[in-house]
């Protein structure tokens, strides 16, 4: 008669993709390059960030990509192009979120050698792309102040992945009667390490602190 | 929402791990699911349907055991079980923590097999001793 067996597997189920982006992250740390994933629900700016961020770089002399994930078109790349740093967008086509696989594709495209930093725009999402490791050395995850103060209990596990979380559009805080104290209540109770920054990017308000952040971590990691 | 990506990637490993073997069976796949994980439990079901029907696992049951998210306070050493709503505070000294010992699983555990080669061996072997 047939006789069931039992096999122990103990393998994690997204292996595949954390083995290449461990492969990215290698590669990146050879190049000196700090790789940047910046997630976030959709409208939160991302993109609005990415370009007054990469133009303040560009002023300090440092050298800045960005690779761009979008189910289609290719308006974010382009608001990010203007700006003069070498992008490559991504159109996943309906996948909800980008994997190794797609940025390791995607570097074919872009000429990543003497960049100091490398930001990959995720896709509008705050569900999906928390479980993708893409080789990154940081996660930020953006959250408006037009979104309302419990995004970080709704949606606990992203914020959970991040390392740096930006409330963004501080501008519109008292429009939005947004509550700065309970926010970061919120956040801190599902990311107790996370470094919480406001940024208004429109106003150019906080930028600065987000470069000096970036520029210390990226000197961190170098002496890793 | 990427369940289906899961429930592929779930394909992949266990069709790896018995080699691509034609003639073996796979009854059972068991697999956790932590509750900080990302992954819905209804939802991998659902996907897993769609997914196993045109693979060799058609046919196959996944069983998914879902992990409580447990967090751990060095300067209590005390574990504490998170329920509801995630707010990781320890339960003693009301700290908040960061060291999560359990919760952010997406494991493949085991597989349950029927091995119809060593079936037929044995139907075999056996048969001469009649």
């Amino acid at each position: 008669m047939m006789k069931p067996r039992i096999l122990a597997i103990r393998k994690n189920m997204l292996e595949k993709n954390d083995f290449l982006a461990r492969k990215l992250r290698s590669d990146f740390s050879k190049n000196r390059l700090f790789v940047v994933n910046i997630v976030s629900s959709p409208g939160s700016g991302k993109t609005e960030l990415l370009v007054k961020l990469i133009k303040s770089l560009s002023r300090h002399k440092i050298k800045a990509g960005a690779i761009v994930g979008d189910l289609a078109t290719d308006n974010d790349a382009r608001r990010i192009k203007a700006t003069g740093a070498r992008t490559v967008q991504i159109n996943t086509d309906g996948n909800c979120h980008l994997d190794a696989e797609m940025i390791n594709r995607s570097l074919k495209k872009l000429n990543y050698k003497n960049l100091d930093f490398l930001f990959i725009e995720n896709v509008g999402n705050l569900v999906c792309p928390a479980g993708y490791d893409l080789g990154e050395n940081i996660r930020i995850v953006l959250m408006s102040v037009t979104e309302g103060e419990d995004k970080p209990s709704k949606y606990p596990v992203m914020f959970n992945s991040s390392d740096l979380c930006v409330i963004s559009k501080t501008d519109l805080s008292e429009v939005c009667n947004f509550k700065k104290k309970l926010a970061e209540e919120n956040i801190l109770n599902v990311a107790p390490d996370i470094k919480i920054l406001s940024i208004s990017a429109r106003k150019g308000h906080g930028l600065n602190q987000l470069i000096d952040c970036l520029i210390s971590l990226k000197k961190q990691q170098e002496l890793k | 929402m990427h369940e289906l990506s899961i429930a592929s990637n779930i394909i992949d490993i266990v069709s790896q791990s018995i080699n691509n073997k034609e003639n073996i069976k796979v009854d059972k796949i068991c697999v956790s699911i932590g509750k900080l994980s990302g992954i819905v439990k209804e939802s991998l079901l659902f996907c897993w349907e769609i997914a196993a029907k045109n693979s060799k696992l058609n046919g196959s049951k996944l069983i998914v055991k879902e992990q409580a998210l447990v967090v751990y306070c060095e300067s209590c050493k005390k574990k504490t079980l998170i329920c509801g709503n995630v707010k990781l505070r320890c339960g003693r000294c009301g700290e908040p923590v960061s060291k999560i010992i359990s919760g952010k699983e997406l494991i493949i555990d085991k597989i349950i097999v029927n091995d119809e080669t060593k079936d037929s061996r044995y139907k075999k072997e056996h048969a001469g001793k009649k």
